[in-house]
């Protein structure tokens, strides 16, 4: 049984987990729903069915009090005919004298309806005088017959027999009538002494018959009969039946019952009967409704009450589903926000609406999730903002070979006498320091840049004892427009080191910078060597490998560049190479046009 | 239109219908278990004849079963007892018309079993003959050979050996009537009596009775295998001043009489009025195809003046008169 339950509670609670939440509600509240209005029903059916059998038992005893009355009246009658019989025919009459028997003929044709026959018999069984018949059967002995000795018996009262066919009278038309007996001891006066006789009033079974037939009892297969007290049937619908041994009838165990209404099974049949005991005589009406046929009575009832509640159970679950429906609607709109949201969808509608609970959680997911989009910007700003500063720290840093070469250089033209080539180098480095320094701006406008690449290239210049020739030249108005700084110079710094190591005078390294639209490209190009295809792609890829190293120039700068200004600017900008071998090199540095609004906006942001 | 509006609307439809259908049963209303009583069922009776069968008793019996089984009871009587020929006939007219049902004494075996067989056995029941054999469909009566050896029986307890037995043949041809006499002769003559045969039906005069009787008197007891002629046999010895025993079958008020006043020493006695009934109630539902109720064998007992008034013998001789 643990198993049992342990094993449906996990089923469940795997159908739980596996079902919507308006499914659950529309389950619950319908068996719920169900469950309460079937046991509401079954109790208001039982208690009407409760109400309707007491009804009918009370209703069956009306009417057997009234049939009790009757027959009750009807046995008075008969009892009324023996005392006329006796009181007012045999008592005053001398049977020596006078006969009797026709006051008693005429006594029978007054109630020939109820009648059988009037007897007088002697108290050796002799018949004195008798009415309608007058002839007894040859070898009839009515001394031996019960109703004659329970006469004898009971002095004072009037003895009832169950029913039997008269067997007294030579009757020529052969007729056996069953009849009840009514018998009294009678006085008979003789020559004027009195003697014991016998008064025997044969009753007719139609009378009792009359009044016991035809009792609707309120239930379609209900019936009544009448027994004596030893359950002997007096008057019985189907008594015939019952005679022939082709119907059975609990006669003997209802007259053990006490008046009242009793539930019996008889031959698997559950029957109510009520039981009324008929005064005087001790017999028993008997009256019987087979309990199915009770049901039967409202039976309408019961299929409309069934229909009733089936319907009902449709509706809710109708009903149900929809209510369900319009409940979880927030909650089913907040869930597939929120899948929506999984999948990566930016805009997502959190306002759900709905009661309270659902709306508060709807505002703490948007908070949430708000927040957390914050942070993450924050976190990808300030990534990206250190990945910048590392950058410009790296890019800021001067070569130390690039300042010992250079002081060297300035050493060596202070002694040899070229004080002024020393000058304009020393004043070039000056510059130089000073543009990279730009009061800790990464921001600077273009022609500082511009002039940044020109001292350096000056210095390269004269070290490189005029190897090669540079020119820097700016569109209109490019120059008063900014750019992050020092991104010129490792690109020089490439080309030099790159392209004009092995230049015999000839080289040439132009830089310009020229507006395309919403954006400004500075070309470096130099006549250099070139490069191929496969180290150009190299130099700009994250992923790349670096030149090997002990090379001049490990192409570390020009990717700092490339990834400084993505990570300033956004991806579209940006570094661009085209060289070829022996072709010569050019790097297309793309930035945004801004202005000094735009500029000044963008240090504040970077800040 | 939407997955939802779809279902909305198949749900208010059913909604509808079922508001419809609330409606109907408010105004249908129900049949109730019991209360219906089967279709009316015509049912034919061919007795052997006016006043031999069937008897009040018997009738009573019929009539009580057509009354609970709705059944309409038509008596067809042949104009000549038991005329066999005659009773082919009208069967043959009433299985040409279709009848629902017949209830059929046979006269004889031989003139009817070809009508009996096209009848058919959800058609035909017989009474006192059984021709089940015959193809009817059924047999309401008892055993005709036990009751000729029980009536048989009572004759034995009041002849001695050697003594003659006149049989009353009062129903001529292959019949249960006569199975009874057979049974009965069998067992007379087994037990060393001597048996003769006179055929003297219901209604005829007693001429060839009386002249048997008269003949020579040696004839001890007389049996009768049947109520009418019994009656008519008891009635008529009854003028006589020594009357032989008289032994038979029967269980009519006649009868009764007849044991009250001596004319008939015992008769063997079977409760006409279940007869009756058990009849109208096996025809009915061969007819409507269903399987009648197991009322157990019909018995039948002796009866003699000591024991006639009997509570017992009372209920099964005497019906309920009202």
């Amino acid at each position: 049984m643990g198993k049992l339950l342990s094993a449906l509670r996990g089923r469940w609670a795997g159908v739980y987990r596996r079902s919507s939440i308006q499914l659950i509600l529309s389950l619950t509240f319908t068996a719920a729903a169900v469950a309460g209005m079937v046991f509401l029903g079954m109790t208001l059916f039982l208690r009407f069915s409760s109400v309707t059998n007491t009804q009918m038992a009370q209703t069956s005893q009306r009417i057997l009090s009234q049939v009790n009355l009757n027959l009750d009246a009807y046995l008075r009658g008969m009892m009324r005919v023996s005392d006329t019989a006796y009181y007012q025919v045999i008592k005053d009459a001398d049977l020596q004298r006078e006969g009797i028997s026709q006051e008693l003929e005429l006594l029978y044709q007054s109630n020939r309806d109820h009648l059988v026959s009037i007897a007088v018999f002697t108290e050796e069984g002799k018949l004195e005088a008798a009415a309608p018949l007058g002839r007894l059967k040859p070898g009839v002995t009515p001394q031996t017959e019960g109703w004659f000795s329970a006469a004898r018996e009971r002095m004072e009262n009037l003895h009832f027999s169950t029913p039997h066919v008269q067997d007294l009278f030579v009757d020529p038309d052969h007729r056996y009538r069953w009849v009840v007996s009514l018998s009294r001891q009678v006085e008979l006066t003789r020559g004027g002494a009195v003697e014991k006789g016998v008064l025997l009033v044969d009753m007719n079974y139609g009378g009792i018959e009359q009044i016991c037939k035809d009792v609707d009892l309120g239930s379609s297969q209900g019936y009544l009969y009448l027994v004596d007290g030893e359950g002997e049937i007096i008057y019985h619908p189907r008594q015939q039946l019952i005679y022939a041994r082709l119907l059975e009838e609990n006669n003997q165990a209802a007259a053990g019952y006490p008046d009242g209404s009793h539930d019996e099974t008889f031959r698997g049949q559950r029957r109510q009967v009520t039981v009324k005991t008929v005064g005087y005589t001790g017999w028993k009406l008997v009256g019987v409704a087979p309990v199915e046929n009770l049901w039967d009575n409202y039976g309408e009832l019961l299929l409309f009450f069934l229909f009733v509640v089936l319907f009902s159970i449709y509706l809710l679950v109708f009903v149900n589903l929809r209510l369900s429906a319009w409940i979880t609607a927030p909650v089913k709109k907040l869930d597939r926000a929120v899948k929506e949201l999984e999948a990566g969808a930016e805009q997502v509608d959190l306002d759900v609406g709905g009661p309270y609970e659902v709306e508060h959680l709807s505002r703490s997911i948007q908070s949430m999730i708000s927040t957390q989009r914050h942070l993450m910007d924050d976190i990808i700003q300030q990534e990206k903002q250190k990945r910048r500063s590392e950058l410009d720290v790296l890019q800021s840093q001067i070569n130390p070979h690039f300042l010992y070469n250079t002081l060297d250089s300035v050493i060596w033209m202070t002694e040899n006498g070229r004080t002024g080539d020393a000058v304009r180098m020393l004043t070039s480095l000056a510059r130089l320091f000073r543009i990279s320094l730009s009061r800790g701006s990464s921001l600077i406008p273009i022609a500082d840049e511009l002039e940044h690449a020109r001292h350096y290239l000056t210095i390269q210049q004269m070290r490189y004892k005029n190897k090669f020739s540079a020119s820097i030249s700016a569109g209109d108005g490019v120059e008063r427009l900014y750019t992050i700084k020092l991104i010129v110079q490792p690109i020089l710094e490439n080309a030099i080191y790159h392209g004009m190591d092995f230049a015999d005078g000839d080289g040439e390294i132009a830089v310009r910078a020229c507006r395309e639209g919403e954006d400004v490209v500075i070309r470096v190009s130099d006549n250099g060597p070139g490069m191929p295809q496969e180290v150009v792609e190299r130099l700009l890829d994250p992923a790349g490998e670096y030149a090997a190293p002990g090379a001049k120039g490990s192409g570390i700068g020009l990717r700092n560049v490339h990834l400084r200004i993505q990570l300033t600017f956004g991806s579209r900008y940006g570094l661009t190479i085209q060289s070829e071998p022996d072709a010569g090199t050019t790097v297309y540095i793309r930035l945004p046009a801004l202005g000094e609004e735009e500029a000044r906006r963008e240090r504040r942001e970077q800040l | 239109m939407s997955l939802r509006e779809r279902a909305l609307k198949w749900g208010l439809t059913l909604l509808a219908l079922g508001v419809l259908l609330l409606l109907l049963i408010l105004l249908i209303r129900f049949p109730r278990r019991g209360r219906q009583k089967p279709p009316l069922l015509e049912m034919t009776v061919i007795p052997r004849a006016e006043g031999s069968s069937p008897g009040v008793y018997l009738r009573q019996g019929m009539e009580q079963a057509a009354a609970d089984l709705n059944v309409e009871l038509r008596f067809l009587l042949p104009a000549s007892p038991g005329d066999g020929e005659e009773q082919r006939q009208l069967l043959h007219w009433e299985v040409e018309n279709g009848a629902a049902a017949v209830l059929l004494f046979p006269a004889d075996r031989g003139a009817l079993a070809e009508e009996v067989e096209r009848a058919g056995p959800a058609v035909l029941v017989t009474l006192e003959t059984d021709m089940t054999g015959e193809g009817a469909g059924g047999y309401i009566g008892v055993d005709n050979a036990a009751l000729g050896r029980e009536v048989a029986q009572a004759a034995l307890n009041g002849t001695r050996q050697g003594e003659t037995v006149l049989l009353i043949h009062s129903v001529p041809g292959d019949n249960g009537i006569t199975e009874r006499l057979l049974a009965a002769e069998a067992l007379l003559l087994s037990q060393g009596r001597r048996t003769e045969h006179l055929a003297f039906g219901a209604g005829e005069p007693p001429e060839a009775l009386s002249e048997r009787l008269e003949q020579d008197g040696t004839v001890k007891a007389v049996l009768v295998f049947e109520s009418a002629a019994l009656e008519q046999v008891s009635d008529w010895l009854a003028l006589l001043e020594t009357p032989p025993l008289l032994y038979g079958a029967g269980s009519t008020a006649g009868v009764a009489a007849g044991l009250e006043r001596g004319s008939i020493t015992a008769a063997v006695a079977q409760n006409d009025f279940s007869v009756g009934y058990l009849a109208v109630e096996q025809a009915a539902c061969l007819a409507r195809r269903k399987t009648p109720a197991d009322r157990g064998e019909l018995t039948f007992f002796t009866v003699r003046k000591e024991n006639l008034y009997d509570p017992e013998y009372q209920k099964l001789l005497f019906p309920v008169t009202r």
